[in-house]
């Protein structure tokens, strides 16, 4: 399954739609999202190109990018990419940025193409926030940002490339680091060891959220994350919405990393009663809503992320 | 005594049960079950016993196995060989002599050649003034969602596009014969996600949410229907739990052996999404005003409540609506339900007289963006 509703707010501001020829609301306060209709030939490039024009859009601090084309499958957002890296100049306080904003019913998340940022980073300094769901032909390049202290990557299968380029990045600012894994089905191709410079706390000097979610991989990831140095740096761990069962669990429990946490968050997971309550024993506030059961067909046991298909 | 009633459906259906209660608690007669079982054992006499001033309400023939049976060998009786996709179908009589497992989709050609010759046969047998509640061919129309969509569609009531050849500038509705035929139209119409519909399924029963690839050479079909057996032996079976095929030899064979008693395709609107969920709003319009609504979520593309989704708060939902969205949704229902109202009273099916007293229930989906309506079902009322 997917995501089905619209992002409402972006780096605690409201969200909006800017409807073709709309004008633009008060920039500081909210952030525009440019989406066109399924059966429309517009495009979000198009739309971008006319919010350009708005008198208030150098004052933009935020943008969310919705379906870029009516017919989702197979378009990248080239367009509407180039366009907006084009008019970095005219956009200098831009600071959040979402490009995906796409439900389930108008493309399954692993369906999503996605493209390259290289020049994104260069082209917007000032970038605080930035969110990409889909993760079909993403690149993130060169992740040399001073200032970029969120970023989010939601997708049905994270593939290797993508996870080198974030182990490979220098973010200095960077607290918050949200990663779906997914599933090797859609696109996970990458392995508990090379997520390791983030686990070792060598990166990333001020992150305080980690977020490693949607996980097939819940179970064999857990001893690697226990174990973690970084642990003694965030505060708040979220391996949500992946496959986690009582393996992954006790795994959790014996950590002396994670009982230091402020927060642990583990909803959607195939947890037994008994190991979540040991785990809401623990110091730290832990989720563990949404408890899942396994399918069972004869001998062949069944068990799903949250976001897949 | 125009105000006693006749109900034909099954015994022991609750539909049958609930509407003989209903009219008892508004003071009518107990009304007179004829049952399908009858009928099928050509008693139409039981129609002329009521006599001429007779209110008939027809209800489903479904659930009751030796029924569903004879009206596919009926319809084997009436089909030619040519009409069930070149396959080779059991006689009639080797049709009665079988038993069909729960929830297998079985022969829905067949099925429906007997059920409208039925229908056909009660309109032919009815008094001359007997009032239908629900007339037969209307009855029959809508167990055929091809021809309504095409009819709809000729009364210019908004329906989702569909794949077809193309006439005019308009599209011309066209059968999907195979998976190969499927994906040339799509190609054609530049579409990526498409609903194939059998044309005679209800309540979800068929339907593929297909989604395709040509750049990553991927195939996704999200469907209700199990697919069992080997080829040349197929069974199609209704499922609870949503099926989804990923492997493009695996769609084919759905495909293929569902188109064998017939689809069609159209395009596949992004449902709305509220909650965390996926949603549609059913709306009936009684005598123009909005007078039910019923709203259904889930996380699947399709919302019918018998696949595990869930009725949500239609009130609270409109409520957080701008006074301006939710004004053009209840304009957009109105609007259907006076657009229906109209081509049915001057429509072929009813004579004017018949259609003074009918009511239209409209049944309406919002999407993503817009208030769009796909189905408009007519029933008359009393």
């Amino acid at each position: 399954m997917g995501f089905y509703e619209r992002a409402k707010d972006l780096n605690g501001k409201k969200v909006y739609d800017v409807p073709q020829g709309g004008e633009l609301q008060d920039p500081e306060k909210f952030i525009p999202a440019l989406r066109v209709d399924w059966e429309s030939e517009d495009t979000a490039a198009e739309l971008l190109v006319e919010v350009l024009q708005d008198p208030n859009a150098e004052r933009l601090t935020g943008l969310v990018i919705g379906s870029w084309v009516g017919e989702m499958i197979d378009i990248p957002p080239t367009d509407t990419l180039e366009t907006l890296i084009a008019a970095a100049a005219n956009l200098p306080h831009l600071d959040a940025l979402f490009v995906g904003d796409v439900l389930q019913e108008e493309s399954e998340v692993s369906w999503i193409e996605q493209d390259d940022y290289s020049g994104l980073w260069t082209a917007f300094p000032k970038l605080k926030y930035v969110k990409i769901r889909g993760s079909n032909n993403l690149k993130l390049g060169n992740l040399d940002h001073a200032n970029l202290e969120t970023l989010i990557i939601e997708c049905g299968g994270l593939p290797d490339s993508v996870v080198k380029d974030i182990t490979s990045s220098k973010l200095p600012s960077l607290k918050h680091l949200e990663l779906y894994l997914g599933t090797d089905n859609y696109g996970w191709d990458s392995s508990v060891e090379a997520l390791q410079p983030i686990l070792s706390g060598s990166l990333f000097p001020n992150l305080s959220y980690l977020g490693l979610r949607d996980a097939n991989i819940a179970d064999e990831l857990a001893p690697a994350v226990a174990a973690a140095p970084i642990l003694d740096r965030i505060k708040i761990l979220d391996m949500s919405l992946g496959t986690m069962t009582d393996e992954g669990g006790r795994a959790l429990l014996a950590s002396s990393g994670v009982a230091k946490l402020d927060e642990l968050i583990l909803n959607h997971h195939f947890m037994s009663k008994e190991v979540v309550k040991q785990l809401q024993n623990l110091s730290p506030k832990v989720d563990t809503d949404d408890a899942q059961e396994a399918d069972v067909y004869g001998d062949e046991v069944y068990r799903y992320i949250a976001v897949s298909e | 005594m125009t105000n006693r009633l006749a109900v034909i459906g099954n015994p022991g259906c609750q539909r049958v049960e609930m509407f003989c209660d209903a009219a008892e608690k508004l003071g009518y007669v107990a009304p007179v079950l004829i049952s399908y079982e009858s009928l099928l054992s050509d008693r139409f006499d039981l129609l002329e016993e009521l006599g001429e001033a007779w209110s008939v309400r027809i209800e489903s023939p479904g659930r009751n196995e030796l029924v569903q049976r004879e009206l596919v060998a009926r319809g084997a009786e009436l089909v030619g060989l040519a009409d069930t996709g070149g396959r080779s179908i059991p006689s009639a009589d080797e049709l009665r002599a079988s038993e069909i497992q729960r929830g297998r989709i079985y022969f829905p050609r067949l099925w429906y050649a007997g059920f409208r010759s039925l229908l056909q046969k009660l309109r032919d047998r009815a008094g001359l003034n007997t009032c239908w509640m629900n007339h037969p061919d209307e009855i029959a129309l809508m167990f055929d969602k091809f021809k309504c969509q095409q009819l709809l569609a000729d009364h210019d009531i908004p329906i989702p596009p569909l794949l077809g050849e193309t006439r005019l500038g308009e599209t011309l509705l066209g059968e999907i014969r195979n998976y190969d035929e499927l994906r040339q139209r799509m190609r054609e119409r530049g579409m990526s996600r498409v609903f194939v519909k059998s044309r005679h399924g209800s309540s979800a029963s068929g339907i593929v949410a297909l989604q395709v690839s040509d750049k990553n050479s991927r195939v996704h079909a999200t469907t209700t229907v199990e697919v069992v057996g080997e080829q040349g032996n197929l069974e199609l079976y209704n499922s609870r739990r949503l099926q989804k095929y990923d492997r493009e030899e695996n769609v084919i064979r759905l495909i293929d052996a569902l188109a064998k008693d017939g689809v069609y395709a159209e395009a596949w609107q992004p449902k709305a999404g509220w909650k965390q969920k996926t949603f549609d709003l059913r709306i009936v319009v009684v005598g123009g005003e909005v007078r039910h609504l019923v709203m259904r979520q889930g996380k699947g593309p399709f919302t019918n409540l018998h696949l595990g989704n869930e009725r949500a708060d239609a009130k609270e939902f409109l409520a957080q609506l701008s006074e301006e969205a939710r004004q053009a949704a209840m304009e957009s229902c109105h609007s259907v339900s006076t657009q229906s109202l109209f081509w049915r009273r001057h429509g072929f099916f009813t004579k004017p007289e018949q259609a003074r007293n009918t009511r239209s229930i409209i049944v309406q989906r919002k999407t993503a963006s817009k208030t769009n309506l796909i189905l408009v079902n007519q029933f008359s009322f009393l």
